[in-house]
């Protein structure tokens, strides 16, 4: 069954074994692995239910329906973007699709640095049956649009390697809104594949509520309490209750650890909303010559990407930095390129001839996290600054985005700032050491927030063990990007589900 | 990519906040003299018409009438569809946006070595205004250019009346596509 919250007419007071709370990447994949083992699940999603047919294609009537915040949630000095979807399938319905696995340095990194000993084999064997799940493939050459194909070209004649992802679509028409969800329910996110399939297993989806508080129960399990929710002010419209054996906590880095702090177990976790990586990407526009037709909305918004300076380690997990080109809607687009008025204007007048793509530079989880709740639930402060180090490399590739599509036929490169002059070819290069990286005047975007519930054996700097239990708290679990210790990915999709696959056998395994 | 930020909430935090510019809200309705009240929509949902006129005039200065295309802010009435926006956000939000409005009317010309206020400059004088918030030693006002910039260029280029400017063809839903 999935009730959506406008159809709730009264408190629901309901009693399960397993509560998931979260519908995204983790929540998804664990609700399917318990639900088709037998396991009554019941699973709560804040935002709204949305398919294919309700997607509209536009930026000013998606981003408030499927993102947390309508895609305006800041970094506390508004310095990042931090994008989070928040819908019946959670950011897999508006993300870019790419599958990127953890990288073997990584998992190294966690083994020696975290104490993670996790087991090569099982892991392999979780991924495996994600990629089944999603149908992951590979980008076919003919479905990389202009957009993707023209940096790349650069990247390639300069001696640098490149890619083309692997995806999980299925019947893409190539319309180019990915980000703001898919009409045509080819991007095959959790709302297509693993949530369904979990209903069909006997699982109850409720979208629309959130839950804000757990209490373990005197006999034995938990009391979640939350609302049903008005959709879009998500104002509380009725009480909701759980009482449950388990509670998987996936609700993303952000609110997964927001529950644990509103429920009184900060005191007992140290390691709670802190360790956060955001792994900011900026913004890069290219214009090219009249003769030159771009068009990068639309096609496959990310296909490619240019991974000559990935310098992935044991040492630090994943370093250095790299280039992916990706197109958005031109209202979103409106607000990235520099400047106003007149000159703006002339910009947008050429948007034809423009190509975009994020230069992706991977943190140390420096940032940490505090919430206040209101009426309208969790508003987070997102504490980040971006160290020296970072800022150093995010400079270089900067040089390198721009040197690619000089390459390319460039005329002009602007990275997402009101106050740096563009670079109008090579000889402007050595500007890029001086870009400035300062709220107000450059725009970051993060869609990979991970950490504030990092895995590890140490109850003191970590908030999970490695079968994702909450330190102290039998039958608590949190499975989502907050448990990742270090940056996982470039993309973190198929490393969260993966790690989700893996928690839920565990459970099975041990009968709990 | 980027999405929009818009009345991004550090308008509460280190812009209103530290400006000390939500406690002065209240004067926005009595200090600023209604330009062009005679435009100004009835059924305003959010904003009072001095806000309107003053938000009106700083849309005009981001997107203006003219240039590389001729259609500008005014001629979709972009004030009225940011107030139609701002009556779904958050209420803090709603006072940032003002608080925001605020320092332009107030500290813009003085960022921009000119004294009174920016609803009375010249066009010119408005321009230099704004750029004055964007290269603003100030994070305040840098992120009060940076707030307003976005809320009002996400809404024009959300507007199907601006797309045919830029060469871009609109959604796809509903029209047939031809699958490969
Ligand atoms: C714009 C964008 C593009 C991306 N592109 C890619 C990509 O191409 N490839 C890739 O691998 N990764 C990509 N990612 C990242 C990837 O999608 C996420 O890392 C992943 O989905 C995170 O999984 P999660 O389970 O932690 O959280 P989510 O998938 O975000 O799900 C969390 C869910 O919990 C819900 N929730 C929150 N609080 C509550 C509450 N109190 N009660 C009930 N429900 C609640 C939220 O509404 C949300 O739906 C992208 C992300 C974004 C934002
Ligand atoms: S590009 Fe493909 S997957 Fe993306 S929205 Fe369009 S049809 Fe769907």
């Amino acid at each position: 069954m999935i009730a959506q919250g406008a159809a709730l007419r009264a408190p629901v007071a309901r009693r399960t074994h397993t509560l998931v709370v979260g519908s995204g990447a983790g929540g998804a994949v664990v609700a399917h692995a318990l639900a088709t083992a037998g396991v009554e699940t019941v699973v709560v999603e804040e935002g709204g239910h949305f398919l294919g047919r309700d997607m509209t294609q536009r930026d000013d009537e998606m981003l408030p329906a499927l993102y947390r915040s309508a895609g305006q949630q800041l970094t506390r000095d508004g310095l990042v973007n931090v994008l989070q979807g928040s819908c019946y399938g959670g950011s897999t319905v508006i993300n870019a699709a790419d599958c990127e696995p953890t990288p073997a340095p990584v998992y190294e990194h966690w083994r020696l640095h975290h104490g993670l000993a996790l087991d090569p084999g099982e892991i392999a064997a979780s991924q495996a049956r994600v990629f089944a799940m999603l149908g992951v493939r590979p980008i076919e050459a003919e479905q990389v649009n202009r957009n993707n194909a023209l940096p790349m070209d650069g990247a390639r004649s300069l001696g640098w390697r490149t890619g083309t992802f692997l995806h999980n679509r299925e019947g893409c028409i190539g319309s180019g809104y990915c980000m703001i969800g898919c009409a045509y329910d080819a991007k095959k996110g959790a709302h297509l594949n693993y949530l369904p399939r979990a209903v069909e297993a006997g699982a109850d989806v409720y979208t629309d509520v959130r839950i804000e508080r757990i209490v373990p129960r005197s006999g034995g399990g938990f009391l979640a309490s939350g609302f049903v929710v008005e959709r879009g002010p998500l104002t509380p419209r009725l009480p909701f209750e759980v009482q449950a054996e388990r509670i998987v906590l996936a609700a993303g880095a952000v609110h997964s650890p927001a529950i644990l702090d509103a429920s009184g177990l900060a005191r007992d976790l140290p390691a709670l909303g802190r360790n956060v990586s955001l792994q900011p990407q900026l913004p890069v526009a290219a214009l090219f010559p009249d003769s030159v037709d771009v068009v990068a909305w639309r096609g496959i918004p990310q296909s490619t990407y240019c991974s000559e300076f990935d310098a992935n380690t044991r040492e630090h997990g994943l370093g250095g930095f790299r280039f992916e080109p990706l197109s958005v809607g031109v209202a979103q687009l409106a607000s990235n390129l520099g400047g106003f008025g007149a000159d703006h204007k002339a910009l947008m007048a050429q948007l034809r001839h423009a190509a975009m793509a994020l230069l992706l530079v991977p943190d140390a989880p420096s940032g940490h996290l505090a919430w206040t709740r209101g009426e309208r639930g969790f508003t987070a402060s997102i504490d980040y600054t971006p160290t020296p180090e970072w800022a150093q490399r995010l400079r270089q590739g900067l040089r390198v985005v721009a040197d690619a599509y000089f390459e390319a036929g460039a005329r002009e490169v602007r990275p997402a700032s009101d106050v740096f002059e563009p670079l109008c070819g090579r000889r402007d290069l050595a500007r890029a050491d001086s870009f400035p990286i300062r709220s107000g005047v450059t725009r970051l975007i993060s869609a990979h927030v991970q950490g504030s519930c990092r895995m590890g054996t140490d109850p003191r700097g970590s908030v999970v063990d490695l079968e994702h239990q909450v330190h102290g708290v039998p039958g608590l679990y949190v499975v989502d990007a907050s448990v990742f210790p270090t940056s996982a990915s470039t993309h973190t999709m198929i490393p969260v589900m993966t790690f989700a696959d893996r928690a839920a056998r565990r459970m099975l395994a041990r009968g709990v | 990519m980027q999405l929009p930020e818009v009345t991004r909430r550090s308008f509460l935090r280190g812009t209103l906040r530290g400006a000390g510019a939500v406690a002065l809200v209240p004067m926005l309705a009595v200090g600023c003299a209604p330009e062009r009240t005679a435009a100004a929509p009835r059924d305003l949902r959010v904003l009072g018409v001095a806000e309107w006129s003053l938000l009106d005039t700083i849309a005009d200065t981001f997107v203006p009438r003219g240039g590389a295309f001729a259609l500008g802010a005014r001629d979709l009435d972009l004030a009225t569809r940011i107030d139609a926006y701002l009556a779904n956000e958050r209420p803090e939000i709603v006072r940032g946006v003002r608080g925001a409005l605020l320092l332009v009317e107030w500290a813009s010309p003085l960022a921009s070595g000119r004294l009174g206020r920016f609803s009375a400059l010249d066009v010119d004088a408005r321009i230099a205004c704004i750029d004055a918030l964007r290269t603003s030693r100030s994070a305040t006002l840098r992120e009060v250019f940076a707030g307003l910039k976005t809320l009002c260029l996400f809404l024009f280029y959300a507007a199907d009346e601006s797309w045919t400017a830029l060469g871009y063809d609109g959604p796809l839903v509903g029209r047939r596509v031809v699958s490969p």
